[in-house]
């Protein structure tokens, strides 16, 4: 059996070559486009005769997308229009891809004019890039695209997680448009989660249950969705450590031990 | 008993929302006005942007809910059994660049929710959430007394009732560096378990036991602290953190009891300490880090440790994980995922334990916790052929090997553990999604009788839209364990009998139907059935002579059936644009027993500990009328019975009534 301290030595050992092991996909990640990626890019790019015409011409021209734009504008990624924030800039076109032939048979004059007549003026949409019958792998990767890169929250099981690995999309948990905040509320958890996992919530009818339709435990409270250490996606790294959260009593360790309960 | 604490969480919670509310009402009277600043990436001429205004929205209710029960408390098993004022506030307001919101709601001074936010830009984001919940405990029973005969019960309180209040403060606070992907995170999680709980245990002696049930307060605390930061190293994301908790079980740790002499323990008669819930604390590190999210290949790794204390029995361990992640994305109709997770786990406890007693000091000898180590391998795979069907295929291999189990006899030292599984997923058409899984798992060496060595699952899901206003969901699952070689270690004399079976069945369905009767009419009726059936062979350890040995007793093939039936229905309704209705029934029946043989001369047979049978029917219906100037009424029902079938002890009812008036804004 190792002392502690030869632990400590293993685990200094260890981190560098982690480290070393991780640098090295280095290589992988410049080489990032290979072939099926570069598939899905060729999805989330959108149309390559097009050019980019800035977010004012998508929402301030067309007055049906006044929720929209302010949903937009106040979320963070909102705040990520100023190019001086140096961080990688987010609008409209960021997602719908270049939007120039959407608008091209348009003007101002005639968006007012048909305002003025009481006439909603579309734009050609289908110039755009169709994000909903995207592959669920490049729905996901027009999200991933910078949130790899902005470290605001950490994605680190996410690419082999469950979701990601049954094609559950970001999309299907979160509504860019829906609200300035994307996050999912622990009450509105419930609902989400249900959507999909049905069985799960007829268990909960049963006599012994967690207070989860009563509002008080919620299912982010035990999993965490974009996928992490322990199976079933459990937000800590084992049952045990998931269950003590809120049983902290049952913490231990007990002069007597259970065995291999993790 | 200090029952105002979690109030005055919500109290404090509540004054945040309030002051926050101030500060974007106030910055809404200051005209809430923010031009958006995109024209400086645009091709075509830069037009002046129109300015944007984004009031607060939300609502705030006051109401009161009457609560009524009647009996047990099983009915109202979360319900704070007393009647009071309700409040509440759902807030979102955006004065860009600052971001609140606050959704809450107050039942009852132990049953709460508030969750705030702010956040300025993507620069600063704290969140807070609170919850309170009152638990009411059942008081339980043992309904033979004096049987057998040398089995004495003794309910110390048995007029008192017993309930939890739970209260959980959540907070987050991330702060990242402008213009650079950096960012630091603290977390604290506050829990408080206050209440009063059923003790049970055992005095006495082996030939004259005690079975006691005792009231004990509790005053649970638990603080739980994590700190970090996140960062971009070239290509690797990486990220740091540090979790300390800490267990406080208060000042009623330790129960005292007096035992008589006993002479197989070499026991003087004396009062004991028992049962102790220990103060506990445990720290840990988390290195964790990741090539880029968006390659073909995207490899995840993690290093950590985690180390717990107990302060009372100065037991200890240390645990050390690791995990590997790699997906592969080789062809856009094939994704390959490989995962690697190792722990290891090392307990510590002391050889030998004292018992202080008032006036004599035992020394009680501990066998050696069991540590493991555990390495799980798996490998899945994604095939896509066409874009309305896809097959998953997983393999994975677990690997446990234990230690220090010399002492325990019943372990294997090795458990290998085999799972692979199968699932299709199709569309035969825009109407129809069907999915079906087959899973199966071989355990080598299984160490408990509860694994089985070989499990087979089938999962047959179905989504049927026939047309929009009609959905059919159809789910069953049916799982099949087989067990041999089951394992009984028979203390007096000392044998381990390695023998019979082990056999079970889980049927798992669930139907539901969903009708939009109407524009403004929606329907859905469902039901779930569970059923597990497990016929076992059972060993008994029987005193034959008195004071005289054991002799192990085979029961062959027992059966044990629990079975469930759920059906609920739910309506939405609304007559008018400003009236809505809602009702929900759900009706529960559960049932389960076991069936022994009659143990050689036992005075009872043992089924008669088993059964229960029991129903629940819950009704809600709700009203909603919209008032002039943005007002609500609102006035809910809810009704609970729980219907003991078995003894009528735990019978009981609630009516919950709760009148609301609700501004929107």
């Amino acid at each position: 059996m190792l002392s502690n301290r030869g632990r400590l030595r293993r685990f200094f050992l260890l981190v560098p070559a982690v480290l070393m092991i991780v640098s090295g996909c280095n290589a992988l990640k410049g080489s990032k486009p290979i072939l099926p990626i570069r598939e899905y890019e060729k999805m989330i790019v959108g149309n390559l005769y097009a050019d980019y015409v800035g977010t004012q011409n998508c929402l301030a021209a067309c007055h049906e997308h006044d929720q929209l734009r302010l949903f937009f504008d106040a979320s963070t990624m909102g705040a990520q229009l100023k190019m001086e924030s140096g961080m990688p800039l987010v609008d409209c076109e960021s997602c719908h891809g270049p939007g120039s032939l959407a608008i091209k048979d348009l003007s101002p004059e005639l968006v007012a004019e048909n305002d003025r007549l009481g006439i909603k003026t579309a734009c050609d949409f289908k110039t755009l890039i169709d994000l909903k019958n995207l592959p669920a792998t490049a729905q996901s990767l027009v999200c991933l695209k910078c949130h790899t890169a902005n470290a605001t929250f950490n994605l680190h099981n996410w690419n082999a997680g469950p979701h990601a690995v049954h094609e559950v999309s970001c999309f299907e948990c979160h509504d860019v448009h829906a609200s300035p905040d994307l996050k999912v509320t622990p009450l509105a958890s419930g609902r989400l989660c249900f959507g999909c996992h049905q069985s799960v919530q007829a268990q909960f009818s049963l006599a012994s249950h967690h207070p989860l339709k009563e509002g008080r435990v919620f299912c982010v409270d035990c999993h965490e969705p974009h996928g992490s250490f322990a199976a079933k996606d459990l937000l800590q790294d084992g049952s045990k450590e998931t269950c003590v959260q809120c049983h902290p009593e049952k913490r231990g360790p007990f002069l007597y031990e259970h065995a291999d309960v993790m | 008993m200090r029952r105002g604490r979690a109030g005055k969480w919500f109290a404090k919670m509540y004054l945040l929302g309030a002051v926050l509310m101030a500060a974007v009402l106030t910055a809404g009277g200051e005209e809430t006005v923010f031009a958006q600043e995109a024209g400086e990436q645009a091709d075509p001429p830069a037009r002046e942007e129109e300015r944007v205004y984004y009031e607060a929205e939300g609502s705030y209710f006051l109401g009161y809910r009457f609560v009524s029960t009647e009996d047990s408390l099983k009915a109202a098993e979360y319900i704070d059994p007393h009647s009071s004022v309700t409040f509440g506030l759902d807030l979102l307001s955006c004065p860009l660049p600052y971001r609140y919101h606050v959704n809450s709601e107050y039942l009852s001074k132990h049953d709460f929710y508030a969750d705030a936010g702010f956040a300025y830009k993507d620069i600063v984001l704290f969140r807070d959430i609170l919850v309170g919940l009152h638990h009411n405990l059942d008081h339980f029973n043992f309904f033979f007394p004096d049987e057998p005969p040398g089995l004495i019960y003794d309910d110390r309180d048995p007029g008192d009732e017993y309930f939890l209040d739970y209260a959980s403060n959540q907070l987050l606070l991330r702060l990242k560096t402008p213009d650079f992907p950096f960012h630091t995170f603290f977390r604290h999680r506050y829990l408080e378990r206050d209440g009063r709980v059923e003790q049970r245990f055992l005095l006495g002696d082996f030939d004259r036991l005690i079975k006691t049930s005792a009231s004990r307060d509790i005053d649970w605390k638990s603080n739980a602290y994590k700190i970090g930061f996140n960062s971009h190293l070239g290509p690797v994301e990486v990220e740091y953190a540090h979790d300390q908790t800490r267990f406080d079980p208060g000042g009623n740790s330790i129960q005292y009891d007096f035992y008589p002499e006993s002479e197989l323990f070499s026991r003087p008669a004396d009062i004991y300490p028992h049962h102790v819930h220990p103060e506990t604390k445990s720290s840990a590190h988390t290195l964790k880090l990741h090539s880029s999210y968006t390659g073909g290949f995207v490899t995840s790794a993690t290093v950590g440790n985690l180390y717990q204390k107990n302060n009372f029995s100065q037991a200890e361990s240390t645990t050390w994980k690791g995990a590997l992640d790699v997906s592969w994305i080789p062809d856009p109709v094939m994704g390959l995922f490989f995962k690697y997770r190792h722990r290891n786990v090392d307990m510590d406890n002391r050889d030998m334990v004292v018992l202080s007693g008032l006036n004599n000091t035992l020394l009680y000898r501990v066998r050696d916790s069991i540590s493991y180590t555990k390495d799980v391998f798996s490998l899945s795979s994604r095939y896509r052929p066409v874009k309305n069907f896809s097959l998953l295929t997983s393999y994975q291999f677990s690997h446990l090997e234990r230690k220090d189990i010399d002492e325990w006899e019943v372990f294997e030292k090795r458990t290998n553990v085999h799972n692979i599984n199968v699932t299709a997923n199709g569309r035969p058409f825009d109407k129809l999604k069907l999915k079906a899984a087959y899973d199966f798992t071989y355990h080598n060496d299984p160490a408990y009788n509860t694994e089985p060595d070989n499990t087979n699952r089938l999962r047959l899901t179905a989504n049927y839209l026939p047309a929009a206003w009609v959905n059919l969901f159809l789910d069953y699952i049916l799982t099949v364990t087989e067990r041999d070689n089951l394992h009984y270690l028979n203390s007096e004399p000392f044998t381990l009998l390695e023998g019979g079976n082990r056999e079970g069945r889980r049927d798992q369905l669930l139907a539901s139907l969903s009708f939009m009767l109407s524009p403004k009419a929606t329907m859905t009726a469902s039901w779930s059935y569970n059923r597990w059936d497990v016929e076992q062979d059972l060993a008994y350890g029987k005193w034959t002579t008195d004071g005289f040995g054991d002799l192990p007793f085979f029961d062959f093939a027992v059966p044990y059936t629990d079975e469930s039936n759920s059906f609920s229905l739910s309506v939405h309704y609304m007559p008018r644009e400003d009236i809505t209705l809602t009702a929900d029934a759900t009706y529960t029946i559960a049932d389960g027993e076991y069936v022994s043989g009659d143990v050689l001369g036992s005075p009872l047979s043992f089924d008669v500990l088993s059964t229960l049978e029991a129903t629940e029917t819950i009704l809600s219906f709700g009203v909603a009328k919209k008032l002039p100037r943005d007002w609500e009424v609102g006035l809910k029902l809810y009704l609970d019975f729980y219907n003991d079938r078995n003894d009528d002890i735990l019978d009981g009812n609630v009516v919950v009534t709760t009148f609301n008036l609700k501004r929107n804004f």
